[in-house]
């Protein structure tokens, strides 16, 4: 397929409307795409992409879509790979509120249908943070996770407040040779 | 306004939001159901679980589906539920893109990656304690039955042990409660 700002948008449209599951389940399916399929970008360069876009705060999906989008088709492509991206999350999820809110007595067959999501999704939180706790090279990991839970959920601190403060202090005493992303 | 509180508060959140749309989990309850109560804690449980379980990236899902919600609560009128929606979403994307493009406008010189891997170097085990902070809180919320039990222990023996997708586990798990609960 040749690279053209409608293609790229076409292409971005299709994973933000077909893929489940944020961030992390799009990784391969934009490989897929943007290096295998249509070999708009080599595979290195792409995974150093996704690093970048790792680090940076706020969705994986976008920050990577907005490089990729850059490195392909500069400014405009950025623009048309973020929009791509969010819109089909967007009007669904439009739908779904608006069904949400036109609901007066749900069914009990659908309460009970998210009771067991909602196990699930407990389970996928733990999980989350299992994974991010594996990734991080920082010799004092189980303390500083003891201390953000104990602030957190003990002495209730604002995550905000909490996030600024250490991510500040880090920053400024973290040896310069660190390296620590989040893949 | 409960627009324009909106749209602050989704770009505090996107400000802050390292690690991702699932290290957002604890920054979302701590502000919509604790500081600002627009929705019960089970309401905001039933959120994220149909934010992981649609198309898009979660937090994008979870700020259009919340900025609907809360905006028409305040007036049920389908265009302030769009206007919530489009709100929250732009919020919650807006620091983030700029953050992105100053990364992309300076990539030769790298300092900004240099300078983020230093502060996740020290944060990063921290975000691990928040969301397991909001795992524990979502977690009491469940009425201790020994069926939910069971079914956690067993989302939790698959997440560990196999490559299951958490989609099939999510609609396995809604199907189970139908029976079960």
């Amino acid at each position: 397929m040749k690279l053209t700002l409608l293609n790229l948008f076409l292409t971005y449209l299709k994973i933000g409307t077909f893929t489940i599951g944020g961030g992390y389940a799009m990784i391969p399916v934009v490989e897929k795409e943007v290096v295998g399929k249509k070999g708009w970008m080599d595979s290195a360069s792409f995974y150093q992409m996704i690093s970048v876009a790792q680090a940076i705060p706020g969705m994986i999906a976008l920050n990577a879509a907005i490089y990729v989008g850059f490195k392909l088709k500069g400014i405009k492509g950025a623009i048309v790979s973020g929009i791509g991206v969010i819109l089909p999350a967007f009007f669904i999820m439009l739908v779904i509120a608006g069904i949400w809110t036109q609901i007066s007595d749900i069914p009990p067959l659908l309460v009970s249908f998210f009771e067991g999501v909602r196990v699930v999704v407990v389970g996928l939180i733990f999980y989350a943070a299992y994974k991010l706790y594996l990734s991080s090279e920082n010799r004092y990991r189980l303390l500083i996770t003891a201390l953000g839970f104990g602030l957190v959920f003990i002495a209730d601190v604002h995550p905000v407040y909490l996030i600024i403060t250490l991510g500040l202090m880090s920053f400024i005493f973290a040896k310069k040779e660190v390296s620590d992303d989040l893949t | 306004m409960i627009l324009l509180e909106l749209l602050w508060q989704f770009i505090l959140m996107g400000m802050v939001a390292f690690g991702g749309g699932t290290a957002m989990i604890p920054l979302l309850q701590r502000t919509i159901v604790q500081d600002q109560a627009w929705l019960t804690l089970s309401e905001f449980i039933d959120v994220i679980g149909i934010s992981q379980m649609t198309p898009g990236p979660i937090a994008v899902n979870a700020a259009t589906f919340i900025g609907y919600l809360t905006s028409y609560e305040v007036n049920p009128v389908f265009f302030q539920g769009l206007l919530g929606a489009f709100l929250a979403t732009s919020g919650v994307i807006l620091v983030p893109t700029i953050l992105m493009s100053l990364v992309i406008y300076f990539e030769k010189k790298d300092s900004i990656q240099k300078g983020i891997q230093k502060i996740l170097y020290g944060l990063k085990p921290a975000l691990v304690g928040l969301i397991l902070a909001s795992a524990v809180s979502i977690g009491l919320t469940i009425e201790g039955q020994i069926s939910h039990f069971i079914l956690l222990v067993v989302t939790l023996i698959l997440l560990f042990k196999t490559k299951i997708s958490p989609i099939i586990l999510l609609f396995s798990g809604g199907l189970i409660g139908m029976i079960l609960f």
